[in-house]
């Protein structure tokens, strides 16, 4: 592969015209339409016909000029350890991003751009918008050569070691490669009922907005499934929780072979880089020292298969932009021992005594999620009295969900790190290391002062994780000593 | 300092512990501004519900309209008591190497954020809180920005110091 030499102005691959040409256009789209949509309702014809095919003529020639424009003017350059982006015609901007600032590098490529055989690169700073740091179109080669060569920075600045940043960037290892037969696995194990749920919400949201469009057709179809829906009752009632178990079931397979088609894990010198996706190719790289917190789960469904979902976190960017949550489903036990050896050393938890929650956090979660709403919903015993069995239904599997939660609401603790367990169905995992610490949060309800139970909060650059209901005096214990701790570590923690 | 904490979680006794006592309170005048914004929240909401009433008017039995402005009169009656009675837990407090802010009677609340973690500060007055002279405090850490340290009610004149300082002891750009 030819070296490229980044220190020079570059453009974009020429293929990034059409690139900019979509999206710029769609951009217009969005933004237009409302103003075509009375020109087209519009009853006069020949004239119509003309006035439509001149604005959008105009329209594309006007995208067009811009987008030769903003390619022409888009330049991109390493100099003096910063990467130097250039962009805009009419207002010139200039970012400049010390490479020291960097997060992290990803390449990605949609459907369009693997078909145009170019690739997109996103810099992902701590601070600004992810946007405004991507370059959508480079040839392949090009794109994998820039990335390495940020994040070889990256890569050599961990190891704190002035040699290592003269070190090639090290062999990838092939961690956990996922097989079609491992993404049936893991679309079968997802959470249908929540996927079921959140579908027949949109489709309530959906429903409700085409119906403003729709109003009396929809009014007179509705009021006859209604009436249909309360006269043949609990068949159609659970007839309908039945399909929307199965789309779930097949909206759970599509998106897991969408999102993590050929899933491979790979690790380097001093951190991970994940590729997966069929449509949308996505390649992430995450240095260690640059993950906060590592979360794993299993289920159910997922212990027969004896697989976990880890989800690798990192800092957060900017405000408003959500960062990818880095999901890797289907890892075996031995890959998530892996994990945590590599970032947190040698299980020091291991032998830590076992801190519960307090009995509080069962009565509290059941009177909130089953008293509560039982307590809500109970008007409806007005209409039939019958709701009754229901509601009691609801507060009995309550009793068994809450003490399922108190009973994995659990955490241990060494002199540097924590791992807390939490979940009620599915069991989930969190850890993280005291010198990522960045803020921390007591509280206390009123009722518990008495019985001495107060919850703690720990936040990371990432987010938090939360331990509900512990002993008042552990809490204060650990309050103090991870202030103190993230105040005297000077390791490096974002 | 030891660290001996890996065999239980009893920790070293000299371990700096925060005491609620030695918060400092915010400025009293703070008070009204809760309570103006008490007024304009319960003003949107009591519109609201009556609008919603009179719409609804001829379709619900009178007993609850009764229920829900009785219940809707209490609400706001008892947070306003709560907001009274939980002025005094408000306070913040600025150690050596750590800023915290703790409130609220029914449900107490400390936050704390060591300086060498804080990205930025912000002073930010409202249009109320211009009036009398009052700031507050913002801190952010990286990441996520809901969960930072937020103190209200300050003379201007603390708020800058204050922030002139936090700005002061936020560490220089990570040197590794």
């Amino acid at each position: 592969m030819k070296r490229i030499d980044f220190s020079q102005p570059r453009r974009q691959s020429i293929k990034g015209l059409i690139l900019i040409f979509f999206q710029e256009a769609r951009t217009a789209i969005k933004i237009f339409w409302p103003a075509l949509v009375p020109l087209v309702l519009s009853k006069n014809s020949d004239k119509k016909l003309l006035i439509l095919g001149a604005a959008l003529a105009v329209g594309l020639i006007l995208i067009l000029i811009h987008t030769i424009l903003y390619y022409r003017k888009f330049l991109f350059r390493i100099d003096n350890q910063q990467f130097i982006l250039n962009k805009g015609y009419l207002n010139r901007k200039t970012l400049t991003i010390p490479i020291e600032r960097i997060q992290n590098v990803n390449t990605n490529q949609t459907l369009l751009q693997q078909f145009l055989n170019v690739m997109s690169v996103e810099i992902d700073t701590a601070g600004s918008s992810k946007k405004e740091l991507k370059i959508v179109a480079l040839s392949k080669p090009e794109a994998i050569q820039l990335a390495m060569e940020l994040s070889r920075y990256l890569e050599a600045k961990q190891t704190n070691n002035p040699e290592d940043q003269e070190k090639p960037v090290a062999e990838e290892k092939l961690i956990l490669q996922l097989t079609n037969r491992d993404l049936l696995r893991i679309g079968i194990s997802q959470n249908h009922f929540q996927t079921a749920f959140l579908i027949f919400i949109f489709g309530a949201q959906f429903y409700s907005q085409v119906k403003e469009y729709f109003q009396e057709k929809a009014e007179k179809y509705a009021q006859e499934a209604f009436e249909y829906i309360s006269q043949s009752g609990w068949a159609i009632i659970s007839s309908l929780i039945v399909f929307f178990l199965i789309i779930s079931f097949l909206y759970s397979m599509v998106r897991t072979l969408v999102l993590y088609y050929d899933l491979r894990f790979n690790r380097l010198n001093q951190s991970y880089r994940i590729v997966s996706g069929l449509l949308n190719r996505k390649n992430l790289l995450i240095p260690f020292r640059k993950i906060q917190q590592l979360n794993w789960e299993t289920g159910p469904v997922k212990k027969l298969f004896g697989i976990y979902k880890v989800n690798i976190l990192q800092a957060t960017s900017g405000v408003a932009v959500k960062t990818p949550l880095i999901e890797v489903p289907g890892c075996l036990y031995k890959h998530i021992e892996l994990l945590k050896s590599d970032l947190f050393g040698p299980d020091a938890l291991k032998d830590q005594p076992v801190i519960h929650s307090s009995g509080i956090y069962f009565r509290r979660t059941w009177i909130y999620k089953g008293w509560l709403p039982a307590g809500l919903f109970s008007p409806l015993l007005i209409l039939d009295w019958r709701y009754v069995f229901l509601l009691m239904a609801w507060i009995l599997f309550m009793l068994i969900y809450s003490r399922l939660t108190l009973k994995k609401s659990y955490f241990q603790v060494s002199k540097d790190q924590i791992r807390v367990s939490s979940g009620a169905i599915s069991h989930k995992f969190k850890q993280m290391e005291f010198h990522k610490v960045q803020h921390l949060k007591f509280s206390q309800s009123i009722f518990y002062k008495k019985l001495g139970v107060a919850s703690l909060e720990i936040g990371n650059a990432s987010g938090k994780i939360t331990i509900p209901f512990i002993d008042i005096k552990i809490a204060r214990d650990l309050y103090n000593y991870l202030l103190w701790y993230a105040e005297t570590s000077n390791r490096f923690w974002m | 300092m030891t660290t001996d904490f890996s065999n239980s979680v009893i920790l070293p006794e000299n371990l700096p512990a925060i005491e609620a006592a030695e918060f400092n309170p915010v400025d009293p005048k703070y008070l009204k501004i809760l309570y103006i914004n008490h007024l304009i929240m319960g003003v949107i909401l009591g519109l609201s519900l009556l609008v919603f009433f009179l719409i609804l008017k001829a379709k619900i039995p009178e007993f609850i309209l009764w229920i829900s402005g009785g219940l809707f009169v209490g609400i706001m009656v008892y947070s306003l008591i709560i907001t009274r009675l939980s002025f005094s837990k408000r306070g913040y407090l600025i150690r050596e190497k750590d800023i915290a802010y703790q409130r609220g009677l029914i449900r107490y609340k400390l936050t704390s954020i060591p300086f060498n973690r804080i990205q930025h500060v912000e002073l930010i007055q409202t249009f109320i809180a211009k009036k009398m002279d009052l700031a507050t405090i913002k801190v952010y850490t990286a990441g996520s920005s809901s969960d930072d340290l937020e103190i209200p009610g300050l003379p201007l004149g603390i708020a800058s110091q204050i922030r002139e300082f936090l700005t002061g002891k936020i560490s220089p750009d990570e040197k590794d």
